[in-house]
């Protein structure tokens, strides 16, 4: 268990350590550099900003220090943003993030799984139709119609919510709602498939042989057997969420890390690209280790060895 | 009770009796024959074709054209001229939908033409040659897994600058990773199997195994990511369209219509509603292909 | 007494393609304390026989169309949902095919044990636990306690079997269906099996419905054996009666493909010819007509009636009509060698 722990931690820094190199030279293989877009400075003033920003330093120089500070997790400076470092930005914007995102996921996980079970012990009935229809729409449309149309009809016509900013409690229900919907569709399909699945294996067949009631058939027995697939589906929703949060922060103007990253490429602020995708990558990393500890939990046929299955 | 007199006279044999009962049918008659059956899917088949007819031979038909301005005419009302209204250049909306709608079609099938190459080759390679090498890959794709691919494609795109070629290139590598898993799962449960170890005995070559046995099998799995991944890479490029990373005016996709649309929603809501729920539309048709397909091809139906 | 009887029977399938008469015209019983086998072929529609007396027919497709399934005197067939909850795992218990895929592999096995028992009876864990591994060690599995923590995939295919017979009768069912509990199985897990069940049908006194496509398997643990072939039973009678005076051209035909160590040399393992008939469009007479050797002009037109040869043995043979030809047992085997 702790030898398996240290090499998934191992292969999670090398997997940051690749992540970091790569934006690193994607970065600076980008033709123009940070300033490119503005008016033709005086070459006084070019000089002075690349000594500001290490711009002169041989490039595999200006790499080993990034990678001595990003280890340090100090991202350094912006571009855009006088006198502001790439972690002010993150330490401001990051728990915004979070609160969204991680509403967003609970949100998900409850309607999506709830309706995929009961769109599965309805199967071809009315309340089957209706939750395929609503997951239908939520993965038919994009997030950002979603958002502008909610911040539209729901906060400008109606009232109902704030339609833009941060800070009150209120302001949150309609990103959250956007950024949810997706996902919400995504897991009421999977919990669905999952569920039809696993109702029709053989020991569900042995439960009710069992004489046990329906609840317990579904709760006991089948509801813990059709989360395992869902697992591995977890990642790619963690992901979308963090990035889907891009689009919401920037239509709804919360200063969140997604908003600073869609600026940042509008202006090309590479110090923040750069630290975001860092730090994205970062919490992918970590939740896909979570997620692989989960599924021991759920699934004793996995232990944590070296390697996976049974 | 009283028998006819011949009653118990033996039967001459005359038809075979271990002919099989019902005609045998191979993977593609039924799969086909399954998909014909499922309404969703079929309605989702034709609502396609419909709007590749829209998006292909609509602007035979149509008297504008998706760049040319008309600033006398900008953000009017739907009517009889623009069924639509225009934009706030005063192009009409439902020819510059019809380009948007080639260009988002295009794009959904490109990159995914191009990731199905590459994740088939890299998928068969891992999956057949298996041991050390096969590790190896699947590290690679481990990592490129663990970063979401949005913002890989942000990068590459920032990298490569927006345009409609760099998008098929970003979006045709992005997706080949889950193709390569696909494929590579199949061809280790396939090469278990016991037809081609039957194979194998009968002294098939590798190559002729993988291209004769493994991948035909294989093929139903591919063509149902295939077509669930189509209106991803719709939706992608719309989201780059978003952040101002898709396609570069003049040209124009769906994505970037909605996007631009969002400008002008108060008061001119079908600027975006109109071009999103062509994006709806799609998705709807493809993902009810793609189920289709899945159901069509899943074995597990066959009865 | 009767324990169980099973009156008139038809069960079907709706599919895409029509209605499936897997089982149709089905009366038998069961007495209690005595062990029934059926036997017959794959689809021959055995196991939707017991599915529908355990209610377990998945619907849709499948319904029960017809006919009483009483057990002591109560139909099931009309029973609501929630009363049949009480009659499954207690008064009856079910021993299915596949070991490996019959328990749930996410919960433990003490757990999976131990909700029948808190379920119908209502006792407390620590009880029902005690009573589960009292179970466990009477089907031969040592070290109950810490089996019981265990979960499915930490047991081989035997054991899980074993575990599956244990939890079956839990509840000490009258009723306890096995069907084809040893076909998953390996050769020699397949008699340790049979041991078993034999030494408990001594032990627990319960009536026994074995399923088996093997005849050999029947014969060691039941004293009657029902023969279906096409969803219908074509004869039935006790072990002695079927092994020795079999009447039906189809029994005929299964006991001449069972090997057997005291037959001579010379005597073949003969298949039976042909596949069994399409339950989606059934044939107007015998279901067997098409692959009987004997068949005659009158079994592909109308269906035979069921014979009394003695008060337990019937068959539903035209061959057994006063004006049919004498065909016997044995003489067909001389025939079938030459030919």
């Amino acid at each position: 268990m702790v030898r398996y722990l240290l090499g998934r931690i191992l292969a999670a820094i090398l997997v940051i350590w690749l992540v970091i190199t790569l934006t690193f030279f994607l970065m600076h293989a980008i033709p123009g550099g940070p300033f490119a877009s503005d008016k033709i400075l005086l070459p006084q003033v070019q000089a002075n900003i690349n000594a500001r920003y290490h711009l002169n330093d041989p490039l595999f120089k200006q790499y080993t220090d990034y990678l001595k500070n990003a280890a340090h997790f100090d991202f350094g400076p912006t571009f855009r943003y006088q006198g502001r470092s790439v972690n002010d930005i993150i330490k401001e914007g990051l728990p915004r993030t979070a609160a969204i995102g991680s509403m967003a996921t609970i949100l998900a996980l409850i309607c999506g799984t709830f309706l995929g079970i009961i769109a599965a012990l309805r199967q071809n009935k009315t309340a089957d139709y209706v939750a395929t229809f609503l997951a239908t729409i939520g993965i038919s449309v994009p997030s950002f119609v979603i958002a502008t149309l909610l911040q539209y009809y729901v906060g400008f016509k109606l009232h109902l919510f704030p339609p833009i900013g941060w800070g009150d409690p209120n302001q949150l229900v309609m990103p959250v709602l956007a950024l949810s919907a997706y996902p919400v569709a995504q897991i009421t399909r999977l919990t669905r498939t999952s569920m039809l699945d696993v109702l029709h294996q053989d020991y569900i067949r042995t439960a009710k042989a069992k004489g046990l009631p329906g609840y317990i058939i579904v709760f006991r027995h089948a509801l813990k057997n059709a989360i395992i697939p869902l697992l591995t589906f977890m990642g790619p929703f963690f992901a979308y969420i963090l990035c889907g949060n891009f689009v919401i922060e920037y239509i709804f103007n919360i200063p969140g890390i997604g908003q600073y990253f869609v600026t940042s490429i509008t202006n090309r602020d590479y110090p923040v690209i750069m630290g975001t995708t860092i730090l994205v990558a970062t919490l992918m990393v970590t939740f896909n280790l979570l997620v692989d500890i989960a599924y021991t939990l759920v699934d004793p046929r996995i232990k944590l060895t070296d390697q996976k299955g049974v | 009770m009283s028998l006819p007199l011949d009653s118990f006279t033996p039967l001459q044999r005359t038809q075979k009796t271990d002919a099989i009962n019902r005609p045998s049918t191979t993977l593609w008659q039924d799969a086909r024959r399954r998909f014909k059956k499922n309404p969703l899917a079929m309605g989702g088949l034709i609502v396609l074709i419909l709007i590749c007819l829209f998006g292909f031979v609509g602007p035979f038909f149509s008297h504008f054209n998706y760049y040319s301005n008309d600033l006398s005419h900008t953000l009017n009302p739907p009517s009889w001229v623009h069924p639509f209204g225009t934009d706030e250049l005063g192009r009409d909306i439902l020819t510059r939908a019809m380009y948007g709608t080639q260009i988002s079609l295009a794009i959904g099938f490109g990159s995914v033409l191009i990731n199905l190459t590459i994740g088939i080759i890299y998928g068969g390679i891992s999956g057949y040659v298996g041991g050390r090498i096969d590790n190896l890959m699947q590290r690679f794709i481990d990592i490129i897994f663990s970063v979401p691919d949005m913002l890989y494609v942000i990068l590459l795109m920032v990298l490569l600058g927006s345009g409609l070629r760099n998008i098929f290139i970003v979006l045709g590598i992005e997706y080949w990773v889950t193709m390569a898993r696909i494929v590579r799962g199949q061809i280790l449960t396939m090469r278990e199997q016991e037809f081609v170890l039957a194979a194998r005995t009968l002294g098939a070559s590798t190559p002729r195994i993988l291209f004769k046995h493994l991948l035909p099998n294989t093929v139903g799995q591919i063509i149902v990511v295939s077509a669930l991944q189509i209106p991803a890479a719709i939706f992608m490029e719309a989201f780059l369209s978003f952040i101002g990373l898709g396609v570069q005016p003049p040209l124009v996709s769906l994505g970037y219509m909605a996007a631009e649309g969002r400008g002008n929603i108060p008061g001119y809501a079908f600027a975006l509603i109109f071009p999103a729920a062509l994006i709806a539309i799609l998705m709807l048709a493809f993902n009810f292909i793609g189920d289709g397909l899945r159901d069509a091809f899943d074995p597990k139906m066959r009865k | 007494m009767a324990l169980l009887e099973v009156e008139n029977l038809s069960t079907s399938f709706y599919t895409y393609a029509g209605e499936v008469q897997s089982v149709s015209g089905v009366s038998f019983h069961v007495d209690e304390g005595e062990a029934v086998g059926i036997v017959g072929e794959s689809g021959c529609g055995k196991s939707v026989t017991v599915q529908s007396i355990m209610r377990l027919i998945p619907n849709p497709p499948g319904k029960i169309k017809n006919g009483q399934i009483r057990l002591a005197g109560r139909d099931l067939v009309r029973l609501p949902e929630k009363e049949m909850q009480k009659i499954r795992g207690k008064e009856i218990g079910m021993i299915f095919q596949d070991p490996m895929t019959s328990l749930n592999p996410v919960l433990t096995i003490g757990r999976q044990m131990t909700e029948v028992l808190q379920h119908h009876e209502g006792i407390g864990k620590n009880e029902a636990l005690g009573r589960a591994a009292k179970y466990l060690t009477m089907v031969g599995i040592s070290n109950p306690e810490r089996r019981l923590k265990q979960y499915p995939h930490e047991f081989s295919g035997g054991m899980r079997q074993r575990v599956m017979i244990a939890m079956a009768l839990l509840c000490n069912p009258k009723l306890l269906i096995a069907d084809e509990p040893t076909t998953a199985l390996d050769v020699t897990i397949q008699a340790q099996i049979l041991e078993l069940m034999k030494d408990l049908k001594d032990k627990v006194n319960t009536s026994i419905i074995l399923i088996t496509h093997d005849l050999g398997v029947v014969a060691g643990l039941c004293s009657r054996i029902i023969v279906m072939y096409g969803g219908k039973i074509v004869e039935m009678g006790s072990t002695q009666d079927i092994f020795k005076d079999p009447r039906h051209p189809y029994t005929w035909g299964l006991l001449k493909s069972v090997p057997r160590l005291d037959a001579s040399k010379r005597s073949k393992l003969v298949p039976i010819v042909g596949s069994p008939p399409d339950l989606l469009n059934p044939p107007k007479g015998c279901g067997f007509a098409a692959r009987c050797p004997h068949a005659m002009k009158i079994c592909e037109t109308q269906p035979p009636a069921y014979t009394d040869l003695n008060e337990k043995h019937r068959a539903a043979c035209w061959l057994l009509h006063p004006d049919a030809p004498k065909v016997t047992f044995n003489g067909i085997d001389e025939k079938e060698a030459r030919s």
